[in-house]
C-alpha cells in the first residue's frame, strides 16, 4: 500500500483525474448541437425519431435536455444550449425581441384538449372552453394545473383569462403539480380530475395504457386550443460561443421537405401526434 | 561523552499556569553508553521525561541535546536511532512477525528481515516458530510486551528508554526483558535509560539513579521521602509522628507545611547499634533493618531501616556492614541533623 | 403493485437482453461514481486525519462546519455547480454543463463532508498509545498518518461506503447538471426519474433493481477485501 503512493504514481493519477476534468474543453467537438426542448416533445418519442435522420443528413451529432419551457428559455438567455425546440408563442416573441433568440421558425402544430374522467362529474363535454371552465369551478370540481411555466401552463393560464375567471391558484380544488405533462396526467387520473395537455402527449399516454385509459377527450376544435412549436436558435449576438451555423442547419432542416413527411409520419394508435406546418 | 542534555525543560499538560508543570528540569544530562535509572512514585513525572527523550512529545519550554546538537521531535529522523518502550504495551493490528518488523520496514531496511526478526524475539525468550504467526489479541499482558520490546530491539537503537518494562507483567516476562535489556546494552552498545519501580533490579544494572519527585529530579541519590501531616514544634522545626515515640523531626520548612514534602539523603544518615553515642545535635531514630542490598556501581551496601511504616534508605561501606554485623531483623539506630533536610 | 413484479422481470430482460438504453445509463452512472469516490478518498482520508488528528484552534469549529455539509440537498448542490460551469459562470469556458465530468465534479462535493467527518471520527476513536507507538518505532508524519489510518481502516470503509451509497443513489446533481441527455448523461437515477415521470413505473423498478445489484457487488467486494 505504501508504494502506490510513492511519489511519482501518486502525481500520476492526478494528472489523469484532472485530465479528464479538462475532456470537455479541450476536444474539438464542432459538430455537436445542443437543444434545449419541453418535456412533451421528449416524451412523445419524437425526437428520438428524428435525430438519427437529421444526423444521417447534415453530419450534426444533436443532443437535447428536457425541461420545462421556462427552463429551456432560461438555458437559451444562459448561453447553455444552442438552439430552442419549445411551444410558448407569446413568451417565445418577446424572447427574440429581448435579442436572445433569432430566426423564429414555425415547424408543427398540435392542439391542446381538456381531458378527464370518463364519468365527467363536472359535465364538461362537448362544451366551448370558457363554459367548460365555469362548470369546473362551479363544481369545484378537482383540477390539475402543470404549474411550472411550461408552454402548456402558459396556454392553461391564458385559457382561464380568456373566460373571465379569476386565477384559481388559491383553490382547494385546484392542483398545482410542478411536473411534466405525463406525470402530471397520471396525477389527474388518480385524482379523477381535469386536465390540459397537448394532444401528442395525450395520444402517447393512451397509447401506454393499452389503448384502455381511465382519461378521456372531453372539450376539443377551439381555435384558441392551438400548440403551435417552434425552433429557436439562440441569438449569437448575446451569445459569441453558440454554434450558430449549426443550428441553422437544423432549424432548416426541421422545415425541410424530409423533416415534414416524417412528423407527419409520426404516430401511434393511428393518429398522428403532430401536424407539420412550416411555411 | 554526553548523550543528552536538557536545558530549563518545562513541560505542562494543562495549560493553566496556576497548576505545577508535570516535569520541571533546569539542568541534566545522561551519559552516553551507560545504563541510567529513573525512579519515582506515580505521577513524579518519569513518563512525561522519557516522552520527551523518545521525542514523542515536544516540551512547552526548554531545549533537548542529543549528541550535542539540538533536537526537536519535528526533525526528520530525529527518532531513527532512539526508541521507546511505553508503559502500555500497544500492538498494531496485524501478526506479531509484521508487528516487529514494522520498524524496520518504516526505516525500508528488510534485508535479512525474517531472520533479524526471529532473532529479535529468540532474546525477549518468544519462540518465533510459536509466537510469530500469532495475531495482536492472541497473547497475555507479559506476551504482549515482550513483542513490543522485540520490536525495538531489532532495530537495534542506539539509544532504548524503556518506561516502567517490568510494570503489572508475570514474572517470567519480567525476567526475560531485564536479561534482554542488558543484552542489548553489553551487545550494541545501547544506552539505557530506565524508569521502573523495582528500585533493586535498577540499582543492579544502573550506572546512574535518578530520583525524582512531583516533576523535579530530586538528585542521584535515593532519597527518603516523608509526606504530612506535620505539626509545627518550637525553633522552626516541624514533626512527625512514624510509630510510637518515634517523631521525624524537621528543620527549616517552609511557609505552606500542608502539602510539603520532606526528604533526608542517605549520606546525611548515619547507621548505629544502639542511641548511646549520638549526639552533635543528631536526632535519632530507632528502626528494624529490614534489606541489605549491594549497590553495584559503588561497592556500597545500601540499607531499608523501617521506623513504622516509613522506609528510610541509608548506605554504609562494605566492611563497616561486617564489622558491626548488621543483619535483617536486627534494631538499628539512625541519626541525622534536622537541618539536613530538604524540602520540596 | 402488480408494476414491482412487472419491474422485477423487466430487470432481467433489460440486463440479460444487453439492452442498449440500460447499459449506457450503467456505464454512466460508474463513470461518474467512480470518479467522484476516487477523488473525495483521496483528499477526504488525509483531511480527515488531519482534522481527527491535529489540535489546532477553531477545530470544533471546523467539524461543525463538515458535520452540517453532510447533510446539503443534492438539488441545492446541483444549483451552486450548476451556476459556476453555465456559461454565465466563471467556469463556463470549459464546457462542463450537460457532461459526465460536471456530475462527477457535483458528486465528489456531495461525498466530500461525509468522507471527512467519518474519517475523523474513525481516527479520533483510535487509541491514544498507538500514536506513542508509531512515533517510538520511528515514524515519521507521513508514516504516522498512514499507520493510523490502517489501524482505522474498519470504520473508514465504513464511512466510504456510507459517502458511495449517497453517490449513487442521487438524483439532483445529474439532473441540473448532466441533464439527463440520452446516451451522454442519463445515469440509472435519472433514468428512473424519467420513467417514472412518464408513468412507466415497472421500468423504474426495474432500473432501480439494476441499481441495487451493482451496489451489491460493490458491497460484497469490500466485504470480501475485509475478511483479509
Amino acid at each position: 500500500m505504501k508504494t502506490l503512493f510513492s511519489s511519482m504514481k501518486r502525481h500520476f493519477l492526478w494528472i489523469l483525474i484532472l485530465a479528464w476534468l479538462c475532456g470537455p474543453a479541450l476536444a474539438a467537438e464542432p459538430q455537436q448541437l445542443l437543444m434545449a426542448t419541453t418535456t412533451s416533445t421528449d416524451n412523445t418519442g419524437l425526437l428520438d425519431y428524428l435525430a438519427p435522420h437529421f444526423t444521417k443528413a447534415t453530419g450534426i451529432d444533436i443532443r437535447w435536455t428536457a425541461t420545462g419551457t421556462g427552463k429551456a428559455l432560461a438555458l437559451g438567455q444562459n448561453c447553455d444550449v444552442d438552439v430552442l425546440l419549445v411551444h410558448a408563442p407569446a413568451a417565445e416573441k418577446k424572447y427574440v425581441e429581448a435579442g436572445y433568440g433569432q430566426n423564429r421558425r414555425e415547424i408543427m402544430y398540435n392542439d391542446f384538449v381538456f381531458i378527464g374522467p370518463t364519468a365527467d362529474p363536472a359535465g364538461v363535454k362537448g362544451k366551448s372552453v370558457a363554459e367548460a371552465l365555469e362548470a369546473i369551478k362551479a363544481k369545484k370540481a378537482a383540477f390539475i394545473s402543470r404549474g411550472d411555466n411550461s408552454g402548456t401552463h402558459k396556454m392553461e393560464i391564458e385559457l382561464w383569462q380568456l373566460a373571465k375567471l379569476p386565477q384559481p391558484e388559491k383553490e382547494s380544488w385546484y392542483v398545482s403539480t410542478g411536473q411534466g405533462m405525463l406525470t402530471s396526467i397520471n396525477i389527474a387520473a388518480e385524482k379523477s380530475g381535469y386536465i390540459l395537455t397537448d394532444r401528442g402527449t395525450y395520444i402517447k399516454y393512451a397509447h401506454d395504457k393499452g389503448g384502455q385509459p381511465p382519461m378521456v377527450v372531453l372539450v376539443e376544435g377551439d381555435d384558441v386550443l392551438r400548440n403551435q412549436y417552434s425552433v429557436i436558435e439562440v441569438s449569437p449576438k448575446n451569445c459569441a460561443n453558440a454554434k450558430a451555423d449549426l443550428a441553422r442547419k437544423f432549424s432548416d432542416w426541421m422545415a425541410g421537405a424530409e423533416a415534414q413527411k416524417l412528423i407527419g409520419d409520426f404516430k401511434l394508435l393511428g393518429q398522428p401526434l403532430f401536424i407539420p406546418n412550416a411555411k | 561523552m554526553t548523550l543528552y542534555q536538557l536545558d530549563h525543560i518545562v513541560h505542562r499538560y494543562d495549560k493553566r499556569p496556576a497548576l505545577s508543570p508535570a516535569l520541571s528540569i533546569d539542568r541534566w544530562s545522561v551519559a552516553e553508553g551507560a545504563i541510567t535509572g529513573l525512579c519515582g512514585p506515580n505521577g513524579s513525572g518519569k513518563s512525561t521525561l522519557l516522552k520527551l527523550l523518545g521525542f514523542i512529545e515536544r516540551p512547552s519550554q526548554g531545549d533537548i541535546y542529543l549528541q550535542g546538537r539540538k533536537a526537536d521531535m519535528g526533525m526528520r529522523g530525529v527518532r531513527d536511532h532512539v526508541s521507546l518502550l511505553p508503559q502500555e504495551s500497544y500492538l498494531l493490528k496485524r501478526n506479531v512477525y509484521k508487528n516487529v518488523a514494522y520498524g524496520l520496514r518504516l526505516r525500508k531496511d528488510r534485508s535479512d528481515e525474517a531472520r533479524r526478526v526471529h532473532q529479535a524475539l529468540d532474546l525477549v525468550g518468544l519462540a518465533p516458530d510459536r509466537f510469530a504467526p500469532r495475531l495482536w489479541y492472541a497473547l497475555s499482558g507479559g506476551e504482549a510486551r515482550r513483542v513490543a520490546l522485540a520490536a525495538r530491539l531489532v532495530l537495534k537503537p542506539k539509544v532504548l528508554l524503556l518506561d516502567e518494562p517490568t510494570t503489572s507483567v508475570d514474572a517470567a516476562s519480567a525476567q526475560q526483558m531485564k536479561a534482554a535489556a542488558l543484552q542489548a546494552h553489553r551487545q550494541w552498545g545501547s544506552s539505557l535509560v530506565i524508569s521502573s519501580h523495582d528500585v533493586q533490579w535498577l540499582q543492579d544494572i544502573c550506572h546512574d539513579i535518578v530520583y525524582m519527585f512531583n516533576g523535579r529530579i530530586l538528585g542521584q541519590g535515593q532519597r527518603t521521602l516523608l509526606f504530612g501531616p506535620w505539626q509545627r514544634l518550637e525553633g522552626n522545626r516541624v514533626g512527625r509522628r512514624l510509630a510510637g515515640d518515634q517523631i521525624f523531626v524537621a528543620g527549616n520548612p517552609p511557609d505552606e507545611i500542608d502539602n510539603a514534602v520532606a526528604a533526608i539523603d542517605p549520606a546525611d544518615l548515619s547507621l548505629h547499634s544502639s542511641d548511646q553515642n549520638i549526639r552533635d545535635g543528631k536526632m535519632a531514630l530507632k528502626g528494624l533493618l529490614t534489606r541489605l542490598a549491594l549497590e553495584n556501581a559503588t561497592g556500597r551496601i545500601r540499607l531499608a531501616v523501617a521506623v513504622g511504616h516509613t522506609e528510610f534508605a541509608a548506605c554504609i561501606a562494605a566492611d563497616t556492614l561486617a564489622a558491626e554485623n548488621y543483619r535483617p531483623g536486627k534494631e538499628i539506630w539512625i541519626a541525622y541533623r534536622p537541618e539536613d533536610v530538604t524540602w520540596y | 403493485m402488480d408494476f414491482i413484479l412487472q419491474g422485477l422481470r423487466q430487470a432481467f430482460l433489460l440486463l440479460f437482453s444487453g439492452n442498449a438504453e440500460t447499459y449506457s445509463a450503467v456505464a454512466a452512472t460508474l463513470t461518474v461514481s467512480s470518479y467522484a469516490m476516487a477523488v473525495s478518498l483521496a483528499v477526504g482520508i488525509p483531511s480527515g486525519f488531519a482534522l481527527g488528528h491535529l489540535r489546532f484552534a477553531g477545530r470544533r469549529q471546523v467539524r461543525l462546519v463538515v458535520d452540517t455539509l453532510m447533510s446539503l440537498p443534492t438539488v441545492f448542490i446541483g444549483l451552486i455547480v450548476y451556476a459556476f460551469v453555465s456559461r454565465q459562470g466563471p467556469l463556463g469556458h470549459m464546457g462542463l454543463l450537460f457532461t459526465l465530468q460536471g456530475i462527477a465534479i457535483g458528486l465528489t462535493i456531495l461525498a466530500l463532508p461525509v468522507v471527512i467527518s467519518l474519517s475523523a471520527a474513525a481516527v479520533e476513536s483510535t487509541d491514544a498509545s498507538l500514536r506513542t507507538t508509531l512515533l517510538s518505532l520511528g515514524a515519521g508524519n507521513r508514516q504516522l498518518m498512514f499507520g493510523t489510518l490502517w489501524e482505522a481502516r474498519h470504520a473508514i470503509l465504513a464511512g466510504s461506503l456510507a459517502a458511495y451509497g449517497r453517490v449513487m443513489t442521487e438524483v439532483g446533481i445529474a439532473m441540473i447538471v448532466g441533464g439527463n441527455i440520452k446516451w451522454h448523461t442519463r445515469t440509472i437515477t435519472t433514468a428512473i426519474a424519467l420513467e417514472t415521470n412518464k408513468g412507466q413505473f415497472a421500468m423504474g423498478i426495474a432500473l432501480g433493481l439494476v441499481l441495487l445489484l451493482i451496489a451489491f457487488i460493490v458491497n460484497g467486494s469490500v466485504s470480501f477485501l475485509r475478511k483479509r
